[in-house]
């Protein structure tokens, strides 16, 4: 099911989505949302990517991740390369940074599947429930910070348990939506 | 709070929750997984075993979970009963876990058995230490959900035919549990296993209705545990997967149904003579009879233990229906001895069928004389299961027996004599069929495709086998701490003073 026009929209919707679901994970402390809902509409756009364009695409569109290094001079030591390449690396973590692609080479690219952020998500909430167990209360009892942010307002370990929740949910829904694509 | 007392009962939970988490970021690295695995296995016996001597010595342990006083918040909690389960359950779980290295094969373990079996044990731990109804309903549920990847993993034509039969019955199950749970609130207000417990005293009017709610957990707990009328779909599916996924599950699964059948009968609808004492025993002698009968005419190995599940259900169903306090302590010696035994049983034919490629009688035959340390292993397996006197089936029986007998309950107990000379056939009929026979000579080529035999094998069933002698010639111990357990079920103020003396 290839539209040009559902795949202009969803160009869009795709940062609008995401953001919204990172506000419903936010409200979710005194008001309806949460991790749960706010993970199953963070997945909505990809899912609407996997119906659009199909699971294969939307992996190597959104999910493959390639690793470059710089190309290497001549007669340069192996530690100068490394630290010149720990440095590139470093700069690649800023968002919109990227070399003249004649400067770099492709040293590996891999896949991030869904399997891969599952554990992450479970072993944040799990760090939430855990973290008080240290500070003498009792397992998940929510510990919270003495300051506050703007806009989000006190953290504590309860964002924590929800940030997982949002990631672990949204991995299982996008595992979900790409098996039964394949399929 | 110290932090000792307030992790010691969450170890049970966590540890294996920390496993599955490590097993699924090592999801490719078969080989970490298994290390992980194991390392989680003997870390969740060694918790087992350091709360139950908690227990032993300071008394039932309670923690409040996020610090919400007892009848608000969810309470874990952990007496001697629910110790002894656990740690039975740690040794079969740590027993299956070394058996599996040897035997499952790669694209099962690929497909993650472990995190789902660690899950599965997470699910256990839960269960029996929970004191909250709701979230005794949510962790049968993730032990469940575990049970159908696992008996599904592989996808064989006949797994998924038995497990379209396990996960219809069990759903089923599921929503009349729901349904009770839901009756049991509208009716007291709370969800709290002891507040419940109070409320069901100080409402005499009710009575009816809480006999009402107490129908709703028989049938559902009970399709869960495999009792009489609601046994079908055990036989049906059990003896599908491969053995290092049925073991554990037979091991574990219905006993802990019926953990949560003898736990609510104590605590909260008392057994009283009249309806709910004559549907227990009316459920515990057919379950007995009709799944003895059905292992005896069987000519599988795994199925004939499938039926044997059954009818030893009917035996820990009886104790609860006598309600005497050596019937409970009958049926709490009968939980544990029963989750190792027929954890063992299974092992060993797991082995012989390695070999052999079959788990039909009439290809198998021989093994005493090729295996013999395998064919001593299942002997003494077979004869405590089917109670021959110094070993561990036989204490269990013959409490439960006694039990019968002193209470006037001539009948049950009479049945569950019978029921236990009908054991012993079906088991010399394996002993005959599997361990003594010559091997037969027109055997299909499809099973001549046998792999060469693994001693580790034999190391898995070996330590089971040491904890059932244990449990059998050194039983006046265990007998005391079961019948300190089934004191304390009967007493169920002791366990309502523990829930809700903090306020």
């Amino acid at each position: 099911m290839k539209t040009i026009i559902l795949a202009a929209a969803l160009r869009l919707f795709f940062p609008l989505f995401i953001f919204f679901s990172f506000y419903i994970l936010i409200r979710g402390h005194n008001h309806p949302g949460g991790g749960f809902i706010g993970g199953l509409i963070l997945v909505i756009p990809f899912i609407f990517h996997v119906l659009i364009h199909g699971a294969k695409e939307t992996q190597e569109k959104l999910f493959l991740k390639r690793v470059y290094s710089l190309r290497r001079k001549e007669q340069e030591s192996d530690l100068g390369y490394s630290i010149r390449n720990i440095g590139y690396r470093l700069r690649g973590l800023i968002p919109w940074y990227s070399r003249q692609d004649k400067d770099r080479v492709l040293v590996k690219q891999y896949v991030i599947e869904p399997l891969h952020i599952i554990p992450v998500g479970l072993s944040l909430s799990l760090i939430a429930g855990i973290l008080p167990l240290f500070l003498g209360e009792a397992f998940l009892t929510g510990v919270w910070a003495k300051a506050a942010l703007p806009l989000i307002g006190k953290i504590g370990t309860t964002l924590l348990f929800d940030i997982g929740v949002y990631i672990l949910v949204s991995a299982v829904v996008l595992k979900i939506t790409m098996e039964m694509s394949k399929s | 709070m110290q932090l000792q007392d307030n992790l010691l009962l969450l170890l049970p939970m966590l540890v294996p929750f920390i496993g599955a988490v490590l097993c699924i970021f090592c999801w490719r690295a078969i080989v970490i997984q298994k290390i992980i695995a194991l390392l989680t296995q003997i870390g969740l016996t060694g918790c087992s075993i350091w709360l139950l001597q908690h227990v032993v010595q300071q008394g039932i342990a309670t923690i409040q979970i996020g610090g919400w006083p007892a009848p608000f918040g969810i309470t874990i909690i952990a007496d001697l009963f629910s110790c002894l389960l656990l740690t039975a359950g740690a040794l079969a779980g740590l027993a299956v876990i070394i058996y599996s290295f040897y035997d499952l094969d790669k694209p099962r373990i690929r497909f993650g058995y472990y995190p789902v079996v660690m899950i599965m044990q997470m699910g256990i731990g839960g269960t029996l230490l929970t004191g909250d109804l709701f979230n005794l309903y949510v962790w049968f549920e993730i032990l469940l959900i575990c049970a159908f990847v696992l008996i599904t993993i592989g996808g064989t034509k006949q797994q998924l035919e038995g497990a379209l039969k396990y996960v219809t019955i069990n759903l089923i199950a599921s929503g009349l549990l729901l349904v009770g749970i839901g009756t049991i609130y509208g009716m007291v207000g709370s969800l709290n296993m002891a507040q419940i417990a109070v409320q069901a005293q100080n409402l005499p009017h009710m009575q009816g209705l809480f006999v009402v709610a107490s129908m709703f957990f028989i049938v559902s707990v009970g399709i869960k545990a495999a009792v009489f009328p609601l046994f079908f779909w055990l036989p049906a599916s059990y003896h599908t997967p491969p053995i290092a996924i049925s073991a554990i599950i037979a091991g574990l699964l219905t006993k802990v149904g019926l953990y949560v059948l003898v736990r609510l009968f104590t605590l909260i609808f008392k057994v009283e003579p009249g309806f709910t004492t004559d549907v227990l025993l009316v459920m515990a002698g057919l379950t007995m009879v009709v799944g003895v009968l059905g292992a005896a005419s069987q000519n599988d190995y795994r199925k004939v233990l499938s039926f044997s599940i059954v009818s030893q259900i009917g035996y820990m169903l009886m104790g609860l229906a006598i309600f005497t306090p050596l019937a409970i302590a009958g049926s709490v010696y009968f939980i544990m001895h029963n989750m190792l035994v027929k954890t063992n049983l299974f092992l060993v034919g797991g082995a012989v069928a390695q070999e052999q490629g079959s788990f039909n009688f009439r290809y198998l035959g021989g093994v005493y004389k090729k295996r013999p340390l395998l064919a001593i292993i299942f002997f003494i397996s077979a004869m405590s299961l089917a109670g021959i006197p110094p070993f561990s089936g036989f204490w269990g029986k013959f409490m439960l027996a006694k039990a019968g007998f002193e209470s006037g309950f001539y009948t049950i107990a009479g049945i569950s004599l019978g029921a236990g000379v009908i054991t012993i056939i079906y088991l010399t009929k394996i002993w005959n069929q599997v361990f003594l026979k010559d091997k037969s000579k027109d055997i299909p080529v499809n099973l001549l495709h046998k792999q060469p035999f693994k001693k580790m094998l034999q190391l898995p069933m070996l330590l089971l086998l040491t904890v059932i002698l244990a449990l059998g010639i050194f039983a006046e111990p265990f007998i005391h701490l079961t019948m300190q357990a089934a004191e304390e079920l009967l007493h169920s103020e002791i366990y309502i003073n523990a829930v809700l003396k903090e306020n």
